[in-house]
């Protein structure tokens, strides 16, 4: 294992002064603030999820990232919602989500808000968990952002490439770059906005395993261009976004590539040229006090396509969603309620015979937000998901109840019924008819499951400011899945060829139950300092082979420790050591004697230790960050066909010109 | 804020230098103070003259500094520090009779090391450095340098001043 001299010095002279950062909770959500994510060292969407408790994240090439939230779900279900500036943006890659397509850069980050716990949230019942991205509103008069990012990941040859000394090249970082444009007033604002990222997938772990992979498409790029209108008409307030994330060659720019995705039940990576369109308006009518309507409706072109000259299979995916809602909002003193209604509408354009390529569902709910005594909050809602195969019932009850001025207990009671075509992925689709995995050498059997998944969640909790300086919380939550469905999976590894398993088969009437523990501190003293450092546990209580199966990849256990020191007004440095737990991931079981033990299904814990120095300059319009990630150079590694990321750094070099010429 | 012009030697022989023997190096840094101590960023470049078949390359090591200037009486003083940077090795590879292509290859480096600063006139110096550079490479390389040069210092303009800020 390769050791860094770097920071044992540093760290413990953090320790020494160090104090906890914090971010927001209440116990169901957490919030990560832009402050926080200024000063981390951010460079993607992905990123995020480093700051975030209550996930756990998978990833092979560093570039699509995998979670699971809270317990809610595993790897092998990636159905959390992704919501930005209260549009819902469907990110469904097959079996996966990714987030770094979404078309806004991490400078325009106002906040990211987790919703952790089964709740409606902006329309969305979240039983899977959602992840809501807010940008900052443009401020009055013009303002410009830009941001440039480059890197390294230590390890590369060097001069011993000419040597007997020679070892592959690691992966090169980024650059990537935004730029934005933003103007506003007291009745319209617009931002028009552009980002560029590069990814290489050039490690050693990808590319054995790979042999057939030219050059060209291990080198990604996604550019993705942002425009967003708001605009006041008498009493209401609307936006109209619109934004187009594409990974293809563009004319105007002498890029190439593609974006390599791992598709998991195939086990090997297809480059693809993946592309986002998304348009929405969104908008709320507000009357004196006691009366509002909102509204939203999106819609969202998805596509994988093959890239050029390429002997991969061609995914021929086509995505279209349509997504709406309409609000009734009423309140008085005791009560707020939330009336709405919504619909979905999926169409899949693709070669393959489909049963039907259109998929429609209905939404009603109704939220309650109620106060029952000046020290207890009920929050309750009731959300009806209308479809051609049934219909799904979720329901969910919260209590917040202040036993003293700084003391909150919390709780979150759900019961969700989830219909198979709400996940829209991979399988459902294979199941009308998308047959790419049967037409590309995998016997599958896919057996649609033919009762609707219920989840059971209850989730409790505390928290407490002891005193200014400090507030502690822990948590525990129960969650019991019924009726869910699992791929059954069993790798074979063969070199020079890539190999899968010879049959993949959906099992359904699988369920177990999960439990978590959680607990937390913040410590704020003296001024200068924060910290905050928490603790989860995941744990199975019996369930179904494929359940258990499918929860021994995730981590149980996940420690995240942040420290925030801010001696001056424009420098501070942020230190963050995550402690990530170790997984099995029985699909892979073969590989450590097929592969001589190269690769093994056992994915090691392991220490990520991250240093940012963030310094302003010119009355904070310009700023200059270094940051370096996994300081002790710890194999950090997250599936068995992954690669290992050691030591990188980064530079981030950005400007802000706010509010001129208004 | 100090300018400084040095020439660099690297003093140490180790497996790095089976491959290649290093040639005299030029640097230039610039110093200033910090909210805590100061701080140095420089360039230094220095060839390396490969041995046998083994191409030539020339290095730019581009650092930052961070240290605590220690004053030595009434007027040398001792400035030890911790450097990071970027360490970019520029080879010229054969292609054909022809044909070169040149390759860079960077790479993460880290090193300690200290400097002597003995004043001669009023506003320069003479700058002895000693230091330490480990390079993050897959087989790592451990180098040696000692510098001399001299620095001259300025005040720091009010408008760069507001600019740091």
């Amino acid at each position: 294992m390769k050791r860094s001299v770097f920071p044992i010095v540093m760290a413990m002279l953090l320790l020494v002064f160090a104090r906890a950062s914090s971010s927001p909770r209440d116990g169901i959500s957490q919030t990560i603030t832009a402050e926080q994510i200024q000063s981390s060292g951010i460079i993607r969407l992905s990123d995020i999820f480093s700051l975030a408790e209550d996930l756990r994240v998978s990833t092979t090439a560093g570039f699509h990232w995998e979670i699971s939230l809270n317990g809610l779900f595993p790897f092998q279900k990636q159905n959390w919602i992704v919501m930005l500036d209260g549009q819902r943006i469907n990110l469904d890659l097959l079996s996966t989500k990714s987030i770094n397509m979404l078309p806004i850069s991490v400078d325009l980050l106002d906040s990211v808000k987790i919703i952790c716990a089964p709740q409606i949230h902006d329309g969305e019942f979240t039983e899977a968990g959602l992840i809501h991205f807010y940008t900052s509103p443009p401020k009055s008069g013009f303002s410009l952002r830009g941001r440039n990012t480059i890197g390294n990941e230590t390890g590369d040859p060097g001069p011993y490439m000419f040597t007997p000394y020679r070892s592959p090249n690691v992966d090169r970082l980024g650059p990537d770059y935004s730029f934005s444009m933003d103007y506003g007033n007291t009745r319209w604002n617009t931002r028009l906005g552009l980002s560029f990222q590069n990814h290489y997938s050039t490690d050693p772990a990808i590319l054995k395993r790979n042999p057939g992979l030219e050059g060209q498409y291990t080198r990604g790029q996604m550019v993705s261009p942002y425009l967003k209108l708001g605009f006041k008409v008498g009493s209401s307030e609307n936006e109209i976004t619109l934004s187009h994330s594409t990974s293809k060659r563009l004319p105007f720019l002498e890029r190439f590539g593609s974006d390599l995705l791992f598709l998991e039940p195939f086990a090997r990576e297809i480059p693809t040229h993946s592309s986002l369109s998304f348009v929405g308006i969104s908008g709320q009518l507000k009357s004196a006090g006691r009366f509002g309507i909102g509204y939203r409706s999106s819609f969202s072109a998805l596509m994988l396509d093959k890239p050029d000259q390429t002997a991969y299979p061609a995914l021929d995916w086509e995505m279209r969603t349509w997504n709406s809602r309409v609000e009734i909002h009423t309140r008085n003193s005791a009560f707020q309620n939330i009336w709405g209604l919504g619909l979905n509408y999926h169409d899949l354009n693709t070669q393959y015979d489909l049963k039907s390529p259109h998929d429609l569902s209905g939404q009603l709910y109704w939220q309650n937000r109620f106060r029952i005594s000046p020290k207890v909050l009920q929050n309750s809602g009731l959300w009806m998901n209308i479809h051609g195969d049934g219909v799904g019932i979720k329901t969910f009850v919260s209590h917040q109840w202040q036993v003293k001025s700084r003391s909150v207990l919390w709780s979150n009671l759900s019961y969700s019924q989830r219909l198979f075509s709400e996940d829209n992925n991979l399988w459902y689709w294979s199941s009308r008819g998308y047959d790419f995995i049967g037409q590309n050498g995998v016997k599958f059997f896919p057996a649609a499951p033919t009762h609707k998944r219920i989840l059971f969640s209850l989730d409790l909790g505390w928290y407490s400011d002891l005193n200014q300086w400090i507030t502690l919380d822990v948590a525990a939550a129960l969650r019991s899945f019924r009726h869910d469905y699992f791929d059954g999976e069993d790798f074979q590894f063969t070199y020079y060829r890539y190999s899968l398993s010879p049959e993949i088969s959906l099992e359904a009437g699988q369920g177990g139950t999960i439990v978590l523990g959680k607990g937390g501190i913040y410590l704020r003293w003296p001024e200068v300092l924060s910290q905050r450092v928490s603790y989860t546990y995941i744990g199975r209580i019996g369930g179904s082979r494929l359940f258990r199966q499918a929860w021994e990849s995730v981590p149980a256990q996940g420690i995240l420790y942040q420290i925030t020191f801010t001696p001056v007004e424009n420098f501070s440095i942020f230190s963050l050591i995550h402690y990530r737990g170790k997984s099995y991931w029985p699909a892979y079981r073969n590989l450590e004697a097929q592969t001589n033990g190269e690769y093994s299904p056992t994915v090691n814990g392991f220490f990520d230790w991250r240093l940012v120095m963030n310094k302003w300059f010119w009355k904070r319009r310009l700023w200059a960050r270094v940051v370096f990630r996994n300081i002790f150079n710890q194999p950090e590694r997250y599936h068995p066909f992954g690669a290992v990321m050691n030591l990188r750094w980064h530079i981030h070099i950005g400007f802000s010109l706010e509010s001129f010429a208004g | 804020m100090s300018f400084g012009l040095n020439i660099s030697l690297n003093t140490n022989r180790n497996e790095f230098h089976r491959f290649w023997s290093s040639g005299k190096g030029a640097e230039a840094n610039l110093s200033m103070p910090f909210y805590f101590g100061s701080v140095m960023g420089g360039v230094r470049i220095m060839p390396f003259r490969g041995k046998e078949a083994i191409p030539d390359f020339y290095s730019v090591l581009y650092s930052f500094c961070w240290g605590k200037e220690i004053r030595l009486g009434k007027s040398p003083s001792i400035f030890p520090y911790a450097k990071v940077g970027s360490f970019v090795m520029y080879f010229e590879e054969q292609d054909s009779e022809e044909d070169y292509q040149e390759i860079a290859e960077s790479e993460l480096a880290a090193g300690l090391g200290t400097t002597v600063w003995i004043p001669f006139r009023s506003d320069w110096r003479l700058q002895l450095s000693g230091g330490y550079l480990i390079v993050l490479s897959y087989k790592r390389i451990h180098l040696m340098f000692f510098s001399v040069g001299v620095t001259y210092t300025v005040k720091t303009p009010p408008w760069l001043k507001e600019l740091l800020k």
